[in-house]
């Protein structure tokens, strides 16, 4: 309503202003009336003429030219006080008068069209570049939606704007945004512009303004506004299509070297096993028992190595497709350290382990398996970077009163400080250590499930060794810690 | 005679390597490749041991299980690539007596059947009142438990709980089977619990209750008690 009133306003008075104007100039000229001739007050009746017209555009102008003229015969022209003519130069200075006046009205006119062109080119402009400003830089259609809805409701002075617009290239999720609430849900918009992206789809502006209809200017610029939302649209797609194909050559690379690692780490005991049980059935080379023996553990072990790589694998795949869920319940950290250490019987004969664990250490809610696997990935890196004979040392402690620490340290070299985040990273092998198997498979999972577990992992060099430290929080949302009872 | 193992599974290569196993370790060996023909074959030359792959052409093997346990005792054991827990505990549930991993080492496969054995003639015969395991002697009939001759004080739940395990020696009990059997509980919600008592159980009859020796741990499943000569 509010730019109903305004209009009404401005139209009666651009109607009123030449009246007062006309009577304003004849009231002073008719003070001074002696002091001037008949040719000067003419010319001073043009003045209104050529305000009112600047201002107020052409009718009131001619209105001003038509109401001075009458003014001017009226009041100053002999005989006065009629609307009569006497003499032949009178008649001929007003009709010049009423000529002149209209051509000014007409000439100032046009120029003040031009001028309020150019201001409203400049205003377009500036709209545009601002929306074009707001617009750069966004990524998804959720945030282009959300500017170009913003700068519409804005610029428009519209009751209410809703855009409605895809989130990515997919066009699986519609994304719809609404400015403002002038207007109940429900009612139909007053003009729709669509947003043609080349992709096609039912991505539309809709607009409520009750009041003033949009005008043609304005629907131009509506459109110039929507074209530009679909620029931006189309520049998020292509960004999201380009990071789309990063992350699958990513994972082509990350699937190479996942080939590579993993055939040569299949191949290498299978190659044992082959060559093993080859020469156990053969006939052409004798073996004493203890050549057979010797053999027959080297199948053992190299099975037990494959089904370990297997394990991993599929593990990492449980992580990278994010259902590694963590099976949580009250577990005793110590009895899932002495568990993993009791099956790994190689870790026991070559080296020195140590467990520090308080006798009374409380539940702590973990996955048990899946800690089993973290312990068991830890400790199987000691084996194959720690010297033989050399200590192996476990401490748990409770670190604040959210989480636990706990740190497996061993005697094996130092990491570069560059390396030490690095080394959990999938497939990732430390240089000059080629000669070492493995897959660069199992520090990753260990961060898989232990970030799994609300918690960190990391490493830090020590003065005599290396350690490997990580976190699990000692509560979970589901209960209480439990303490030890009795009876129930 | 010779005691009869109906091993089933699909990969010949399997029932290869274990048909001449066994028939080298005095079993009397038949095989079947598909779940119905394991049904036909238990009716029709009832095994005194069934070796059960869950992953079977025709027929989830837990489905095998579950039919077997409708009419016969058998002892089951499940022999899977499939290691999860939850898979395990639903085949232990469906009435499986023992749950082994591939790849498994033979000799424990082995250990496994003769547990079994055991067990099945105990369930036909008379039950044992008195279990000795190494050090540890637990008197069902006089509830009575001495380790290294010198007598344990365990509460009436404790007891409950380690003559439980201990009448099951060698074979796998899941959390459920347990807290049902000890508790009355018959939703598996109480594991905490269980935890606890176990812990108390082995502070008592354990030398090193961290690394236990009679109690052990089977992540994720439940509880196994050892027997030692």
């Amino acid at each position: 309503m509010r730019n109903w009133d305004h209009s009404l306003y401005k139209k009666i008075f651009s109607f009123l202003y030449p009246i007062l104007a006309v009577t304003a100039v004849t009231g002073i000229l008719w003070y001074v009336r002696d002091e001037l001739n008949i040719q000067v007050i003419s010319l001073l009746y043009l003045l209104p003429v050529v305000f009112i017209s600047r201002i107020f555009g052409l009718f009131p102008a001619v209105l001003t030219a038509v109401l001075s003229f009458f003014c001017y015969n009226y009041f100053f022209i002999s005989p006065r006080f009629t609307l009569a003519i006497r003499q032949t130069q009178d008649l001929i200075s007003l009709i010049v008068f009423l000529i002149i006046a209209i051509v000014i009205s007409q000439l100032l006119n046009q120029d003040r069209q031009n001028l309020m062109a150019v201001i409203e080119r400049e205003r377009e402009v500036t709209y545009l570049y601002e929306l074009n400003i707001a617009l750069t830089g966004l990524k998804d259609g959720k945030e282009i939606s959300q500017i170009l809805a913003e700068k519409i409701f804005a610029t428009f002075n519209t009751d209410r704007v809703e855009v409605v617009v895809y989130q990515s290239p997919d066009k699986k999720k519609k994304i719809s945004t609404v400015v403002g609430d002038g207007t109940p849900e429900g009612t139909d918009p007053d003009l729709i512009i669509p947003i043609s992206t080349t992709r096609g789809g039912e991505e539309i502006v809709r607009l409520w303004r009750s009041g003033l209809p949009f005008s043609t200017v304005e629907q131009q610029m509506l459109n110039t506004f929507a074209r530009q939302g679909t620029l931006a649209i189309e520049r998020a797609y292509l960004i999201e299509i380009d990071n789309h194909a990063k992350i699958l050559e990513e994972s082509d690379k990350l699937k190479t070297s996942l080939l590579s690692s993993v055939s040569h780490e299949l191949r290498t005991p299978l190659a044992t096993i082959k060559a093993a049980v080859s020469s156990l059935r053969s006939k052409t080379v004798s073996l004493d028992d203890a050549s057979r023996y010797e053999l027959l553990t080297a199948i053992e072990e190299e099975t037990d190595r494959l089904n370990h790589l297997v394990g991993n694998l599929l593990e990492m795949s449980r992580i990278e497709s994010g259902v590694l869920n963590p099976q949580r319940s009250w577990n005793s950290m110590a009895e899932i350290v002495y568990g993993v250490l009791k099956r790994m019987i190689q870790i026991r004969q070559d080296y020195v382990v140590d467990v520090e664990i308080p006798d009374d250490f409380p539940y702590v809610p973990v996955d048990y398996i899946q800690m089993d696997q973290v312990f068991t990935n830890l400790f199987s890196n000691c084996s194959k970077y720690a010297p033989k004979g050399s200590k192996i040392t476990v401490r748990i402690r409770v670190w604040d009163e959210k989480q636990l620490l706990i740190q497996v340290k061993n005697q094996s070299p130092h990491i570069a400080e560059d390396q030490l985040e690095r080394i959990f990273d999938k497939f990732y092998r430390m240089n000059g250590f080629e000669n070492v198997t493995g897959t660069g498979l199992g520090l990753s999972i260990c961060k898989g499930i232990i970030e799994a577990h609300g918690g960190k992992i990391w490493a830090q060099n020590e003065p005599d060794g290396l350690s490997f430290y990580f976190t699990v929080p000692r509560f979970w949302e589901r209960s209480e810690a439990i303490t030890e009872k009795e009876e129930i | 005679m010779l005691t009869q193992i109906l091993v089933v599974d699909d990969e010949p290569q399997i029932l290869r390597a274990l048909k001449t196993i066994l028939t080298a370790n005095q079993f009397k060996v038949t095989t079947a490749s598909t779940g119905t023909e394991a049904l036909t074959l238990a009716a029709a030359q009832p095994p005194d041991v069934i070796i059960l792959d869950l992953s079977l052409p025709d027929m989830d093997g837990l489905m095998v299980c579950e039919e077997l346990r409708a009419w016969t005792q058998v002892p089951i054991i499940i022999l899977s690539v499939r290691d999860s827990e939850k898979e395990k505990v639903k085949a232990l549930d469906k009435g499986a007596d023992d749950y082994l991993t591939k790849p498994f080492g033979i000799e424990e496969l082995l250990a496994r059947i003769r547990v079994a054995l055991k067990h099945a003639s105990q369930v036909k015969g008379i039950q044992q009142t008195i279990i000795t395991s190494g050090a540890l002697v637990i008197d069902l009939s006089r509830h009575l438990v001495t380790l290294s001759g010198k007598e344990i004080k365990l509460t009436a739940t404790e007891f409950r709980l380690a003559a439980y395990l201990a009448s099951n020696a060698d074979r796998v009990l899941t959390h459920q089977a347990i807290l049902s059997y000890v508790w009355g509980f018959e939703d598996s919600d109480h594991t905490e619990y269980l935890r606890v008592f176990i812990g108390q159980l082995r502070k008592k009859i354990e030398n090193n209750p961290n690394s236990p020796k009679y109690i052990v741990t089977e992540p994720g499943v439940g509880y196994r008690f050892i027997t030692y000569e």
